[in-house]
C-alpha cells in the first residue's frame, strides 16, 4: 500500500536525463571572435519596460553608431541583451548568464536599484567593469570599485528639489510628498533636511505606494498644514496622478516634481492646465537647443523608435560612447577598463558632463525647469550642480 | 470637516470600483466554485478595451463603452472555455493555479498588445468638477459611483428577481440537483462567466479615466477587492457594495488620520481580523463545509 | 531486491550531484541552487496542502521570515551564519504558530485569503519598516556561510551545502510521511470530520503541517539569503507564494520528490525560454495551464510513479 521508498528506477533514469540535460544546456556559447560583445540588462517584460524600453532603444541606436566609427577597440561591437523583468533574482541570473555566454569586458546593469543591488555582489565575484543607472545612493555608499553610476544619484535629486523651492522660489513653508520605497523615501528624507537648511519650514511628509491610485488624503493633510509649496518625488504614473488631483481638489500650490512625470511616456498622462504650477527636475534638459549634438541624437533616436527619447535611457548612450573611448585606449582588459573609467573627466555627451567620484558617480548635476504655459513643454531655468 | 467629506466621497468612489470587481468575483465563486485570481488581468483588459475603442479607434464614448463591453462579455466566454472547462471537475487549488497562469498569459499578452506605456482615456465628463460639501469630487468620479451601484442593483434584479436567475442560483446551491432538475447547467456557466466579463469590463472602463490605463493596474484593485468581499461576506451581493465601501473608506481615512505609509497594511489587518473573528463578513451566512 | 536498488538508485544520484558543479557554468550553477532551495520550501508545502489540505498562500512569507531574520541577525547583530540560520528556522516555525493557531480554524479559500492576508501584510511591513528590514532597498551584504578560513562564497561551493540540506530535509519528510503524523496529516485532508470523530486533535494536527512547512520555508530562505546575499521585499510577496503551490502542483503534490521536481522544472522553465523574447511569459503561463490540464497528477506521473495517492473527495 502506498510507495514508501523513495527511489524507484525510473525516478532515477530521469533523474539522470534531467542531469544530462542540465549540463549540455549549460556549456558555454563561445564567443565570437573579431566581435566585442558587451552585456546589457535590461527589462524587457514586465512592468519596469516603461523605462526599460528606453535604454533598450538607445543602446542599440548607439551600437550602430559605434560600428559606424569603427567599433571599439578596433573590432564590432555587439550589445548583447538579457531580460531583468521586475525581479531581483531574475536580474542576478540575466546578469550570470551574459557573464557565462559572452564573457564580456563591460555590463551595463539595468536603471532599478534593487536590482543594481542584488547584483552588486555577484558583480565583485566576477570581476567586471559596469555601468548602472539606478539612484538610490545604498548603491554608490557600497563603494565597489567596478561599478560606476551614468546618471545623477537620487540624493542629489532630493537636493535639488528642495534648492529649487526655497532659494529658486523663495518658499518657506513646504510640504513633501513622496512614493513610498527606497526611490522616494530616503529622497524626502534628504529634502527635509535640504529644506531645514535653507532656513525654511517643512509642515508635513505624506507617503504614498507606489501602486495607489488615489492620494487626495495625502494631499489634504500636506494643504491643511499650511503648506505654500509641494516637493513631489515620484515616478511617472503615480506623479501625473498626484498633478491630476491636485487640479481636482483646487489645490494651486507650486509644486516641484521629480523627473519621472516629465519623460515622454508620462507626459501625455497629464493635461496642460494640471503642469501650470509645476516646476520639476531633469536628469538631463534633452531639448535641440542644448546644441548640435543633442539636436542630432533626438533627431535620429525619434525617427528610428518613432518615441522621444527620455534622459534615463538616453544615459546609456553617453555611457556606451565612454566605453568606446575608453577601450579604444585601454583595450578590452577588464581591469584597465575599470581604471580608465575612474579616470574620466568632464567628457560631454547627451545627458550630461561626467566626471567619476570616488564613489563611483558619474554624474553630478541636474536640471531645472518650469512649463511653457498653456502647453506640456518644459522650459529650461538652470543647472543645479553638487 | 471638509476634510473629512472629501475623504468620504473619495472613499465612496474607489469602494464602489472595489465593490464592482468583488462582486465579479462572488459571481464566479458562487456559481462554480472558483476563486478567480485573474480577476485582476480582467479588470485591466476591460480598461485597454475601452482604452482602444475610445482613443484608438476614434469612436464616440458611448459606442465606444458598448462595444468594449461586448468584447469582454466575449472574453468571459472565452475565459470559460479555456480555462474553466479543461479544469472543471479538477480540485479547487488546481483551478486557482490554472487562473494564476492564464493571468501571467493575460498581463503578458497585454503588454505586447498595448506595451508599457500608460494611457490616459477621457471621461465622458471630460475633467469637470462638482462641489460636495465643499468637497471636490470629479464629476467622473460621481459617475462611478452610481454607475458601479446602478450595475449592482441591476444584477441583483436579475439573480433574485428572474427566471434565469433562479436558475443559476440553483446551479450555485447544487450542481448536481440543479442538473436533475433539467437546468443546462453548462450555459449557466457561461452565463456566469460572461457575467464576471461585463463586471470587470465596467470596472475596467469606469476606473481608466480616474486611475489611468496601465498594464499593471490589475492585481492591486483585485486584491483590495478580496479584502472587500471577507469583510462585506463572501457570498453576499449587499456584502460586496458594503465591504467594497468600507474599504474604500478605511484607505482614505486611514491614509489621512493613521498613516498613509500603512494604509494598505490597515486594510488586509481588517481583512485578517474578520477572517479570524467573523468569516463570514458581515452579511454572509455561517459558511458550511466549504473546503 | 528492492532494498538493493534502492541503495544503488541512491548512490548514482548521490554520484552525479557530487560531480555535477565541474561541468556546469556559474550561470546554471545558480538557477540549480535557486531551483534547490526552492525544493526544500515545496516540499515544506506539501506537509500542509499535499498532506493536510491546507490551503497555504503564505509560503513565501515564511521564506522571507527565515531569510530576513538570518540577514538582520548575521549582519546587525554580527552573529555567524551558522547560528543565525538555525534562529531563522526556529524563529518562522514560532511565527507560524502564532499566526497558526488563529488561522487554522478557517477552512478552503477562507483559509486561502487569510494566509494571502499575512502574506500581503509581510511585504507591507518589511517594505515600511526601514530601521529593521531595510525597506524596499533590503538588507544587503549578508556574509556568506564559511569554515574557519574557507568561505562557501560561490554558488559552485554553496551548491553542496543546499544538496546536504536538502537531502536531509528529504529524509525527513520521508520519515515524517511513514510516521503517524504524517498519516494523521493525510487523514485530515482525505475526511476531516471523520478524524475529528475518532478523536484525533485536528486542529493539533493542521498547526504540525503548517508549522513544519514554515519551518522548511524558514530553512529555504535562510539558505537563499546566505547564496544572494542580498534580500529584498519583492522577493518574498505573493507571487512567490503562488509559484510555490504551482511548484507543487506541477511536480504532483502529495509526492516529496514531485516537490522537488516541480521546484526545478519551474526554476528552470523561464531561464530556458529566455530566447523566446516578450513572448515567454506567455508561453510559460500557456504551458503551465496545459500542464496542469492534461498531467493532474503532476509531471511526476510522466515518469509512470505512483507517488502517494491523496485523492481528496468531495472537493
Amino acid at each position: 500500500m502506498g510507495n514508501k521508498r523513495l527511489f524507484g528506477r525510473r525516478k532515477v533514469m530521469a533523474g539522470a536525463a534531467a542531469a544530462t540535460g542540465l549540463t549540455i544546456w549549460s556549456q558555454r556559447l563561445s564567443a565570437q571572435s573579431g566581435e566585442v560583445a558587451v552585456g546589457a540588462m535590461v527589462p524587457i517584460t514586465g512592468p519596469f519596460n516603461v523605462s526599460g524600453q528606453q535604454y533598450h532603444f538607445s543602446l542599440q541606436m548607439v551600437q550602430d553608431e559605434i560600428n559606424a566609427k569603427g567599433g571599439v577597440a578596433g573590432k564590432k561591437l555587439k550589445i548583447v541583451f538579457e531580460d531583468v523583468k521586475d525581479s531581483n533574482s531574475v536580474a542576478v541570473n540575466a546578469y550570470l548568464k551574459v557573464v557565462r555566454d559572452i564573457e564580456p569586458p563591460l555590463i551595463f546593469l539595468s536603471s532599478y536599484t534593487t536590482q543594481n543591488l542584488a547584483t552588486e555582489p555577484e558583480v565583485t565575484k566576477a570581476q567586471i567593469p559596469g555601468m548602472y543607472a539606478g539612484g538610490g545612493d545604498a548603491m554608490h555608499l557600497k563603494k565597489n570599485p567596478w561599478l560606476f553610476r551614468i546618471r545623477p544619484h537620487d540624493g542629489l535629486q532630493a537636493l535639488a528639489l528642495a534648492k529649487h523651492a526655497t532659494e529658486g522660489l523663495g518658499k518657506k513653508k513646504i510640504g513633501i510628498i513622496y512614493v513610498q520605497n527606497d526611490f522616494g523615501q530616503p529622497g524626502a528624507v534628504a529634502a527635509e533636511k535640504m529644506v531645514k537648511a535653507a532656513g525654511a519650514e517643512v509642515v508635513g511628509m505624506e507617503a504614498y505606494a507606489f501602486t495607489d491610485n488615489d492620494m487626495s488624503a495625502q494631499l489634504q493633510k500636506l494643504k491643511n498644514a499650511g503648506a505654500d509649496c509641494l516637493i513631489c518625488i515620484s515616478y511617472g504614473k503615480d506623479g501625473a496622478l498626484v498633478l491630476k488631483l491636485m487640479k481636482e481638489m483646487g489645490i494651486d500650490l507650486p509644486v516641484v516634481i521629480s523627473s519621472g512625470v516629465m519623460v515622454p511616456a508620462a507626459r501625455n498622462l497629464i493635461a496642460p492646465d494640471e503642469l501650470a504650477h509645476v516646476n520639476g527636475v531633469m536628469d538631463a534638459y534633452l531639448a535641440p537647443e542644448r546644441g548640435p549634438d543633442v539636436a542630432a541624437y533626438i533627431k535620429t533616436f525619434k525617427e528610428r523608435f518613432k518615441v522621444d527619447p527620455d534622459p534615463f535611457g538616453s544615459c546609456y548612450y553617453d555611457g556606451a560612447w565612454i566605453m568606446k573611448q575608453v577601450m579604444d585606449k585601454v583595450g578590452t582588459d577588464r581591469a584597465k577598463i575599470r581604471d580608465e573609467l575612474k579616470l574620466v573627466k568632464d567628457y560631454k555627451g547627451v545627458t550630461n558632463t561626467f566626471t567619476t567620484d570616488e564613489w563611483g558617480n558619474m554624474v553630478h548635476s541636474l536640471a531645472v525647469f518650469s512649463i511653457k504655459p498653456g502647453t506640456r513643454d518644459p522650459v529650461f531655468i538652470r543647472t543645479i550642480t553638487a | 470637516m471638509q476634510q473629512f467629506v472629501q475623504l468620504v466621497v473619495s472613499g465612496l468612489a474607489v469602494g464602489s470600483v472595489y465593490a464592482l470587481v468583488g462582486l465579479a468575483f462572488i459571481m464566479v465563486n458562487e456559481a462554480t466554485g472558483v476563486v478567480n485570481f485573474a480577476t485582476g488581468q480582467m479588470v485591466a483588459i476591460g480598461c485597454f478595451l475601452g482604452v482602444t475603442t475610445s482613443l484608438q479607434m476614434g469612436l464616440p464614448l458611448a459606442p465606444a463603452y458598448v462595444l468594449a463591453l461586448a468584447a469582454m462579455a466575449f472574453f468571459g466566454v472565452v475565459f470559460y472555455a479555456v480555462v474553466f472547462r479543461p479544469l472543471q471537475d479538477r480540485p479547487v487549488v488546481t483551478v486557482i493555479i490554472g487562473t494564476v497562469m492564464i493571468g501571467i498569459v493575460i498581463q503578458n499578452a497585454a503588454l505586447m498588445t498595448w506595451g508599457s506605456v500608460p494611457f490616459r482615456p477621457r471621461s465622458p465628463f471630460g475633467r469637470q468638477v462638482i462641489d460636495v460639501f465643499g468637497a471636490a469630487l470629479s464629476a467622473h468620479a460621481l459617475f462611478v459611483i452610481v454607475v458601479a451601484f446602478l450595475m449592482i442593483g441591476l444584477l441583483y434584479l436579475f439573480i433574485y428577481r428572474t427566471a434565469i436567475g433562479a436558475r443559476m442560483r440553483a446551479v450555485a446551491q447544487d450542481r448536481d440537483a440543479a442538473r436533475l432538475m433539467g437546468i443546462g447547467v453548462d450555459r449557466m456557466f457561461v452565463l456566469t462567466w460572461i457575467i464576471a466579463g461585463l463586471l470587470t469590463g465596467a470596472a475596467g472602463i469606469l476606473v481608466g479615466p480616474m486611475w489611468f490605463a496601465d498594464v499593471n493596474m490589475g492585481d492591486p484593485i483585485a486584491l483590495k477587492a478580496f479584502a472587500a468581499i471577507i469583510i462585506g461576506g463572501f457570498s453576499s451581493v449587499p456584502g460586496a457594495i458594503v465591504g467594497g465601501i468600507l474599504v474604500g473608506l478605511a484607505e482614505m481615512l486611514g491614509a489621512a488620520y493613521i498613516s498613509s505609509a500603512y494604509k494598505d497594511g490597515l486594510v488586509f489587518l481588517v481583512m485578517i481580523l474578520f477572517l479570524l473573528v467573523r468569516p463570514q463578513g458581515i452579511f454572509g451566512e455561517r459558511i458550511g463545509q466549504r473546503a | 531486491m528492492k532494498a538493493r536498488t534502492a541503495l544503488l538508485a541512491a548512490c548514482a544520484v548521490f554520484l552525479v550531484a557530487l560531480v555535477l558543479p565541474a561541468f556546469i557554468s556559474g550561470y546554471g550553477i545558480r538557477i540549480l541552487n535557486l531551483a534547490l532551495i526552492s525544493a526544500i520550501a515545496v516540499i515544506g508545502l506539501n506537509f500542509a496542502f499535499g498532506y493536510a489540505g491546507l490551503i497555504t498562500l503564505a509560503q513565501a512569507g515564511f521564506v522571507g521570515c527565515g531569510a530576513y531574520i538570518t540577514a538582520i541577525l548575521s549582519t546587525t547583530l554580527g552573529l555567524s551564519p551558522w547560528l543565525s540560520i538555525p534562529a531563522a528556522v526556529i524563529g518562522t516555525g514560532f511565527i507560524s504558530v502564532v499566526i497558526g493557531l488563529p488561522m487554522l480554524r478557517l477552512k478552503g479559500h477562507y483559509l486561502a485569503l487569510a494566509t494571502l492576508g499575512f502574506n500581503v501584510s509581510f511585504v507591507i511591513v518589511a517594505t515600511n519598516w526601514k530601521s529593521v528590514m531595510g525597506g524596499t532597498d533590503g538588507i544587503s551584504g549578508i556574509p556568506p556561510l564559511a569554515l574557519p578560513g574557507w568561505a562557501f562564497a560561490t554558488d559552485h561551493r554553496y551548491y553542496y551545502v543546499i544538496w546536504v540540506v536538502l537531502a536531509a530535509a528529504t529524509w525527513c519528510a520521508w520519515r515524517i510521511r511513514n510516521s503517524h503524523i504524517g498519516l494523521a496529516m493525510i487523514a485530515v485532508r482525505d475526511d476531516e470530520i471523520a478524524t475529528g470523530a475518532a478523536s484525533v486533535g485536528v486542529t493539533r494536527i493542521k498547526l504540525q503541517a503548517f508549522a513544519l512547512s514554515a519551518v522548511y520555508a524558514g530553512l529555504s530562505g535562510a539558505l537563499f539569503a546566505h547564496m544572494a546575499n542580498f534580500v529584498a521585499p519583492d522577493d518574498f510577496n505573493l507571487g512567490h507564494s503562488i509559484i510555490y503551490l504551482a511548484m507543487l502542483i506541477i511536480g504532483g503534490e502529495g509526492s516529496i520528490l514531485g516537490s522537488i521536481a516541480g521546484a526545478v522544472i519551474v526554476t528552470f522553465m523561464p531561464e530556458l525560454m529566455r530566447d523566446l523574447g516578450t513572448a515567454y511569459m506567455i508561453v510559460f503561463g500557456a504551458l503551465m495551464l496545459l500542464i496542469l490540464i492534461f498531467l493532474p497528477k503532476g509531471l511526476l506521473s510522466l515518469t509512470g510513479i505512483v507517488g502517494r495517492r491523496l485523492k481528496a473527495s468531495g472537493r
